[in-house]
């Protein structure tokens, strides 16, 4: 039976692809983009989140904690995650809410009926499942499953993907995915380095090879400022969509700050912290250029 | 500004009282009512298109009006009952309802007043009338005849208006108002602004003739109104001319009712084919331009709404006002038939006020009727026949117990409790109606109900054909969820005992955070898990059937699981219940789940609610559901809320209200994070619970909200 580690299920996601949709977050991604919002899906492993905001400072957690990873100081709680072994105690104790465990393992047939719980609006409105992260194909295995079991069900199945995974676990997927909502983050190898941690090239290879499918693809451009809110890149997203006839629409995502909080909450430091938003007309300037240059459906979200 | 209509009824009742001293209570009533007509101050304002009342508009215009020496007629001749222990403990029973009331409008406008007059006159010869009856119809000649003062009255100053004007175009304004009030309501309109004017008159006789103007309706306007609209759009009347009637007739609502004046789009026709018509798109365009609360806009959707049709509700601008309210026909319809109304009668239903479905033609609707606290029983089934806090001196018969094995035998002696307290509740409201409608009946709209022209009855008092009460079940979902969990953490798992239970919740559950927790993990209803939407369906259907077997004569008691506001305001003054609900906070909202288990979200909501046999609740209910969606502008968007309500109706749902995103909504979760812990709002491709956000990111995400989409209101 196959198990991976979740972080979330969402119901009613609209911007997952058609229909009302139930998305599934799997945790653990190969990139570290410096602009990431999902800090839950960066590592694979089950973690400790620690909302400050709901704290209350009753203590309890760092009563049964075994391993002392909560403290409390004249500035507060504070709690050492490296210490953590996730055993998961303080958030049961917790009165709060402030505390609980990012990531949960399940399997396959767990995840796949809470999804198809929503069944009836996925028949209604064309929806269906999503499989999102982190990098879902990163658990290659599980994903794969999933999507498989999903198809069983007569499900429609998109993936949000980054692109970044062996060919063998692409092709295995793309038998069961309806439609791919492909990152396509830097047109630049050596930017989409420095900016995500690993260069482009298997990225492409991916996408290309969807193209000999003719799987439908939506290309999703994260636009961030200062990293690749450029003319030139502009015009690598359109040169790409024009270039594949399967990439059906593009959506611009830009930059939005919602979710640095997460980086303290598991104890890491956001690479990219800007508080701002990126501006709306600069988001639309953005949309108008690509849409101008590839002629495609070109939607923010 | 409006003034409460208590104060006018005591106003008038002291300064005429005298007056109309020793006549029979249906005469007396009746001459107040035309003295008002005769004597309350009109006027039209500039550009006005119909003439029509703005509510009371100041104290000093209402007091005009009388002689200020009060002299008290009717004493009121209620007594201390058990009823008021049962006050104490959030039921309240009801008793005579002058508002939510909404008539026929189809027929009235096709018949005319006048042909009431003659009905009543005709009526009158009958030579086997008893003398009650004979008095009645007396009544109900001197309030119809009434009207004809008050629409002539509107007659004379617009064309003493039209007189002091060298305006040509006003002149000509003023005189097309001052020949419909020469006719309308009396005769039948010819045209959409005649109709208009008579249905406007016509709610401001039935608002007058009841004292309130709270929750008085106007059900399927674009039904009813559309052969006026054509007639008058084949003579050459715009859409823009159109919109202006309207547009007035709803800042006329808004001034005197504020947004309980239902006013339905959509619909079917007698072969059940789909019948949207043009009218109803103008509805949704003056809707959307007035921006006002008034009227409470309704969408009646069947199967065969048009996309086109949803599109137009489903928008940023309606959700942002709260509107509108969708009612599924077929669901709603058999909810109807549900009451034991025979189907062709029942297609035939309106919708009056927040939720209310009635056969407008013939009920006497108590749309507020009676408050029950579900949780009560519960509370004297644990607790030996008390309550958790305070007294009830009240002598039970079911015996009391504090032992049990299984949440069966909870339910058991929940039903017996229950009976018992609905019993108190009813008759006394029974008793309560009874009396008022012998001393203070209403013949006017009497008159305009079926049947009570025959039997010279008041529509209260066995005129109407069906007599329907509401039954409110506040706290369903609270209560449910506290069976659900006694029975995990209880008798499943042994955790805990009932006492535990007990003793937690009279605390308020302070020095008892462990059980508290434990109880707030526990599976909850609305969160589409089986096991307590079960216990929710369970509950309820108890309750349902003691409502049923309690209806006698045309009398039928309605379960509803309509709160209204009342989720917050009435749980204000409710102690902890046994689901770790704490003192003061809210109860379940309608249909809905209780405020721990919505962070569940839309879907589960849905499913949840469905599972409960929805049409057995004809009392009425709406779902409220959060929908963060920012891009409203999309087609593709709202073509999946569409979608979303759609499933709600074909999984046997009644009524749906769903919030959108708005300034409004999201100060109100910054302020009350618990109650909005469903609202999901979508950034960036991505999507978080509002819930999540730190301080800063909510109010940061409220600010840029403003900037982006246009702050309302
Ligand atoms: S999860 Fe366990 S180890 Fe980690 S902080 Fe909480 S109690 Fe300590
Ligand atoms: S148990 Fe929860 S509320 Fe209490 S100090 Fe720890 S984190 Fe804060």
């Amino acid at each position: 039976m196959s198990t991976g580690t979740v972080f979330d299920i969402q119901r009613f996601c609209v911007d997952d692809g058609p229909g009302i949709r139930t998305t599934v977050f799997l945790k653990g991604c190969p990139l570290h983009c410096v602009w990431c919002h999902n800090a839950e899906g960066l590592s694979g492993k089950v973690q400790l989140y620690y909302s400050a905001e709901h704290c209350i400072g009753c203590q309890i957690c760092q009563a049964v904690c075994p391993v002392q990873a909560h403290r409390f100081t004249d500035s507060g709680h504070t709690v050492d995650f490296s210490r953590c072994i996730t055993c998961g105690a303080c958030v049961d104790a917790c009165p709060n809410e402030s505390l609980r465990l990012a990531g949960k393992l399940m399997t396959a047939e767990e995840v796949l009926s809470e999804v198809v719980k929503d069944q009836p609006f996925f028949e209604s409105s064309g929806g269906g499942m999503t499989l999102s992260g982190g990098e879902p194909l990163m658990q290659g295995e599980f994903a794969i499953s999933l999507a498989k079991l999903a198809k069983e069900r007569g499900l429609h199945v998109c993936i949000e993907t980054s692109g970044f995974c062996n060919h063998e676990t692409m092709k295995s997927i793309a038998q069961y995915v309806d439609l791919f909502l492909f990152d396509y983050k830097h047109s630049s190898p050596e930017a989409h380095k420095r900016y995500t941690g690993v260069e482009n090239k298997i990225i492409l290879e991916n996408l290309e090879f969807l193209e000999t499918l003719e799987k439908p693809v939506i290309l999703r451009c994260p636009i961030i400022p200062d990293c690749n809110d450029t003319k030139e890149h502009y015009g690598a997203i359109a040169a790409l969509a024009n270039r594949m006839k399967n990439i059906i629409e593009i959506h611009i995502e830009p930059y939005h700050p919602f979710g640095v909080s997460k980086y303290t909450a598991l104890g890491l430091t956001a690479m990219y912290n800007s508080q701002e938003m990126m501006p709306k007309d600069a988001s639309e300037q953005a949309a108008e250029t690509v849409r101008a240059l590839s002629g495609k459906n070109v939607i923010i979200s | 500004m409006n003034y409460h209509h208590g104060f006018y009824l005591k106003r008038l009742k002291d300064t005429f009282g005298a007056e109309f001293h020793g006549m029979s209570d249906p005469v007396r009533e009746a001459h107040l009512f035309r003295k008002t007509l005769e004597l309350y101050p009109l006027h039209i304002e500039k550009n006005d298109l119909i003439a029509g009342w703005y509510g009371y508009t100041s104290r000093e215009a209402l007091e005009s009006v009388y002689v200020p020496e009060p002299e008290p007629v009717l004493k009121s001749t209620r007594e201390k009952r058990p009823v008021d222990w049962l006050r104490a403990h959030g039921y309240s029973p009801g008793g005579y309802d002058r508002a939510h009331h909404e008539v026929d409008y189809k027929t009235i406008l096709t018949r005319g007043i006048d042909s009431y007059i003659q009905e009543v006159e005709n009526e009158l010869q009958n030579s086997e009338n008893s003398e009650e009856k004979t008095e009645y119809l007396k009544g109900m000649l001197i309030s119809l005849k009434g009207a004809e003062r008050f629409s002539t009255r509107y007659a004379e100053l617009a064309e003493e208006l039209a007189r002091n004007t060298d305006d040509g175009a006003d002149k000509a304004r003023l005189l097309r108002i001052a020949a419909a009030c020469r006719k309308v309501p009396m005769k039948p309109p010819t045209d959409f602004l005649e109709a208009v004017q008579a249905a406007y008159l016509i709610r401001t006789l039935n608002c007058l003739s009841s004292y309130t103007c709270c929750s008085v309706s106007f059900g399927s306007f674009d039904q009813y109104m559309y052969p006026y609209y054509r007639v008058s759009k084949e003579n050459g009347m715009t859409e823009d001319e159109a919109i202006a009637i309207l547009l007035q007739l709803f800042r006329m609502l808004d001034n005197t009712s504020g947004n309980d004046c239902a006013l339905s789009v959509g619909g079917v026709d007698e072969n059940d084919n789909d019948a949207t018509n043009e009218l109803s798109y103008i509805l949704i365009k003056a809707e959307k331009k007035s921006k006002l609360r008034a009227p409470l806009f309704t969408a009646r959707i069947n199967r065969n709404t048009p996309k086109e049709f949803m599109r137009e509700l489903v928008s940023k601008e309606l959700f942002e006002m709260g509107q509108p309210s969708f009612y599924s026909e077929e669901n709603c319809r058999a909810a109807v038939a549900g009451r034991g109304i025979e189907p062709s009668v029942a297609r035939n239903f309106q919708i009056s006020t927040c939720m209310n479905l009635v056969i407008a033609n013939a009920e006497a609707a108590h749309g507020w009727g009676c408050k029950v606290n579900c949780h009560l029983p519960l509370e004297l089934a644990l607790n030996g026949g008390k309550p958790l806090v305070g007294e009830l001196p009240l002598e039970f018969k079911t015996k009391p117990r504090t032992e049990y094995k299984s949440i069966d035998e909870i339910y058991t002696q929940y039903r017996s409790y229950m009976i018992e307290l609905f019993d108190i509740a009813m008759d006394w409201n029974q008793a309560d109606t009874v009396l008022q409608a012998k001393h203070q009946p209403n013949a006017w709209l009497s008159a305009l109900t079926d049947d009570c022209i025959k039997r010279g009855k008041d529509r209260w008092d066995g005129g109407a054909r069906y007599h329907n009460l509401i039954i409110e079940m506040m706290g369903f979902a609270n209560t449910s969820d506290a069976i659900t969990a006694i029975d995990r953490l209880v008798f499943e798992q042994g955790k805990y005992t009932i006492d535990d239970f007990i003793k937690a919740a009279q605390a308020n559950y302070e020095g008892y955070e462990q059980l508290h927790k434990d109880i707030l993990h526990c599976d909850k209803y609305g969160m589409n898990i089986d096991r307590a939407d079960r216990n929710a369906r369970r509950l309820l259907d108890i309750n349902a059937e003691i409502c049923e077997a309690k209806s006698a004569e045309n009398r039928r008691y309605l379960p509803s699981l309509h709160t209204l506001w009342e989720d917050v305001l009435w749980a204000k003054g409710r102690p902890a219940f046994l689901d770790g609900r704490l003192s003061g906070e809210p109860v379940n909202k309608n249909a809905g789940p209780s405020t721990s288990a919505r962070r569940a979200g839309p879907t589960c909501t849905a499913i949840s609610a469905c599972k409960i046999n929805q049409i057995r609740y004809s009392g009425g209910q709406a779902l409220d559901v959060h929908i963060g969606i920012r891009n409203m502008d999309s087609i593709a968007n709202r073509d999946k809320i569409a979608a979303y309500i759609q499933t709600y109706f074909k999984m046997g749902g009644l009524q749906l209200q769903v919030n959108g995103l708005s300034v409004e909504t999201l100060q109100k979760a910054y302020d009350a994070p618990q109650e909005y812990s469903d609202l999901l709002v979508r950034i960036g491709g991505h999507s978080r619970y509002f819930r999540d956000f730190d301080d800063n990111m909510k109010k940061k995400f409220i600010e840029r909200f403003k900037i982006e989409e246009g702050a309302f209101g």
